[in-house]
């Protein structure tokens, strides 16, 4: 698949495998870009909680931060979301047609 | 890890059915193009598309006639078929999940992390 490598794209998984960091990346869609604090503000953990998970989402490429003069506000990178959508996508569409010719050879047999 | 999942009744009784996903000969016409596959527990799989994608793996669960596990691909899936009668014949499902990744120490400080993470 294109863009992200395997592994990268393993690590997307496994960064999304966790439903409090899920919690967080839907918080960062419906806002444009927060602060560690003011996440910590809306769901139910503490600040260094949502640090935690934040750093393990850049790490995976999901969020990316920036300074704003004395504060970080994250923001969402979607783009390695599309590629785990992609792998889905891509894997299901093979079964489909894998299972059309089975269900074709059991007919006949 | 996200799964990808699909089923369908096979107008078979399940003897048949299970032919039809453990013989090597009887996967090339559906699975994929060639096809090794040794049913039984450590057994090999061996798997090639005409399109050039292709995926080496091992067996690691059967259960004769009803259920066979194997992982496949570089970045490992595990793949679940599970064999069921029902009136219409046998129904057979498959699941494919991504495993998780333990190549390299960026991957190894993930997994880590994520099981360490409170939920």
């Amino acid at each position: 698949m294109p863009g992200l490598s395997e592994p990268e794209l393993g690590a997307v998984f496994a960064a999304l495998a966790d439903p409090t960091r899920r919690q967080v990346v839907r918080s960062l869609a419906r806002e444009h870009a927060v602060t560690a604090s003011g996440l910590a503000g809306e769901l139910p953990m503490t600040r260094q909680a949502v640090a935690k998970h934040l750093s393990a989402l850049e790490r995976a490429g999901l969020v990316a931060p920036r300074r704003e003069g004395r504060e970080t506000r994250y923001r969402l990178t979607p783009e390695p979301l599309e590629e785990a959508i992609a792998w889905m996508a891509d894997v299901g569409a093979r079964w489909d047609r894998s299972l059309e010719r089975l269900s074709e050879r059991a007919r006949r047999a | 890890m996200p799964t990808v999942r699909r089923e369908v009744v096979l107008p078979v009784e399940p003897e048949r059915a299970w032919e039809l996903i453990t013989d090597p000969y009887e996967l090339e016409g559906w699975l994929a193009d060639d096809v090794e596959l040794a049913p039984e527990e450590g057994g090999e799989v061996r798997v090639a598309w005409e399109d050039g994608e292709r995926r080496e793996g091992v067996v690691e669960e059967v259960d004769e006639g009803r259920r066979i596990v194997f992982t496949w691909g570089e970045q490992p899936s595990r793949v679940i078929w599970t064999l069921d009668p029902v009136p219409e014949g046998t129904r057979f499902v498959v699941t494919e999940r991504t495993v998780a990744p333990v190549v390299g120490p960026r991957m190894a400080a993930l997994a880590s992390r994520a099981s360490l993470c409170p939920a």
